[in-house]
């Protein structure tokens, strides 16, 4: 079976946002641009939620985001992507499938052999996180607490047993912390 | 050159020292980390607590002795913990013991005047006083051991705060059992973002 990462940025304090969805707090240099090339290399395929969807759908199609990250940016468009939503009705991004919910669908699509990575998505990821369907959570730690923005790692199941599998500190005071969940299945 | 406050804490994945109602049963650390923790705060010579902790402190770490299911460890902590230097800061305590000093009122001057003493590192115990503390900018070092479990809710190791906070990362370490421990220092410039 495919395994489904998450892969999320996290202020010390367990947020994944501040206030009014603000992200200017996340350190993104290269050695983050580095991790992030190898875990999407890894990957078949790519699962949002809408509103991060939208987000990198605004982006990632730039010519400006193609300059300044052309490694992260070639993948990002040439993965196929998909998203789960309800309320979008069309998805402008080239290789995009929409779903309505996280259907078994997905699963079947892929091959054995791939990785899905879920990017952000925090409301999906808390709802994949309730139904056990996520293999494993990637989180970037950074070196911040906030002062403001909605709780997200307390919105993760509280039934999850989670395995220690990797922890890797970047001089930018980014920590990697994976974690396998030890009874995910879909 | 001051001493150093540390503030450092068994805390869920999600941030929490405490679950709901309490809850500490996913926080007992092993003989490992029990060790290392003793050995991590070997330069500390005083414990500041707000009430609920040293409370919580004093109902158990004294009373070991003869008590079987204590292991050597805990019962040499025990006798560690009585004579090591306390001061609770409380407005509804009235006394204190096991060499313990009760601070009232003026909690940052009293702060500062330990820091600017002669002594050791001092271990700040509560998330209460942290609270307190945090604001002041008396803080100067917070050591989270990162226990893999999502509690949901329950007591915050950090406070709301008015302003984001950036730390410098120190030290990571993991441990049997997936806890992770996460040190940092308090940054020489403070973040302006909030």
């Amino acid at each position: 079976m495919a395994k489904w990462i998450s892969q999320m940025v996290v202020s010390l304090d367990g947020k994944a946002e501040g206030a009014n969805g603000s992200i200017d707090w996340h350190q993104v240099d290269a050695d983050y641009n580095a991790y992030a090339a190898d875990l999407l290399e890894s990957a078949e395929a790519i699962l949002f939620g809408r509103i991060t969807y939208e987000l990198m759908a605004a982006y990632w199609t730039t010519a400006e985001a193609k300059e300044r990250d052309p490694v992260i940016a070639e993948v990002m468009n040439r993965l196929p992507k998909y998203v789960i939503s309800r309320t979008l009705s069309q998805a402008n991004w080239p290789g995009t499938t929409v779903l309505q919910d996280t259907s078994v669908q997905l699963d079947a699509e892929m091959n054995s052999n791939g990785n899905v990575v879920i990017l952000g998505s925090g409301k999906l990821v808390s709802a994949l996180s309730a139904a056990n369907a996520i293999d494993e959570y990637q989180l970037m730690v950074n070196p911040v607490v906030l002062a403001s923005g909605p709780p997200f790692l307390s919105t993760l199941s509280p039934n999850l047993l989670l395995d220690l599998v990797r922890v890797q500190p970047f001089p930018s005071g980014n920590v990697l912390l994976v974690y396998r969940s030890r009874n995910a299945s879909r | 050159m001051s001493r150093k406050i540390i503030y450092s804490q068994m805390v869920s994945l999600d941030g929490y020292i405490e679950g709901k109602d309490g809850d500490l049963s996913w926080s007992e650390p092993d003989e490992e980390l029990f060790a290392f923790i003793q050995d991590m705060e070997s330069d500390v010579d005083t414990h500041l607590y707000g009430r609920h902790t040293y409370e919580a402190m004093a109902g158990y770490w004294p009373h070991l002795e003869g008590n079987t299911a204590a292991s050597a460890r805990e019962l040499a902590f025990g006798r560690d913990w009585v004579q090591l230097e306390k001061v609770v800061f409380s407005r509804t305590l009235t006394e204190v013991q096991w060499n313990t000093t009760l601070v009232r009122d003026e909690v940052q001057k009293a702060v500062k005047q330990l820091k600017n003493r002669e002594g050791g590192d001092m271990l700040l115990g509560g998330a209460g006083l942290a609270a307190s503390l945090m604001p002041l900018e008396l803080i100067d070092e917070y050591q989270i051991y990162l226990f893999p479990i999502v509690l949901g809710g329950g007591k915050p190791f950090f406070p709301p705060l008015q302003h984001h906070l950036g730390l410098e990362l120190i030290q990571t370490r993991s441990f049997a059992g997936g806890v992770v421990l996460l040190r940092y220092r308090t940054s020489r410039e403070v973040s302006s973002h909030g």
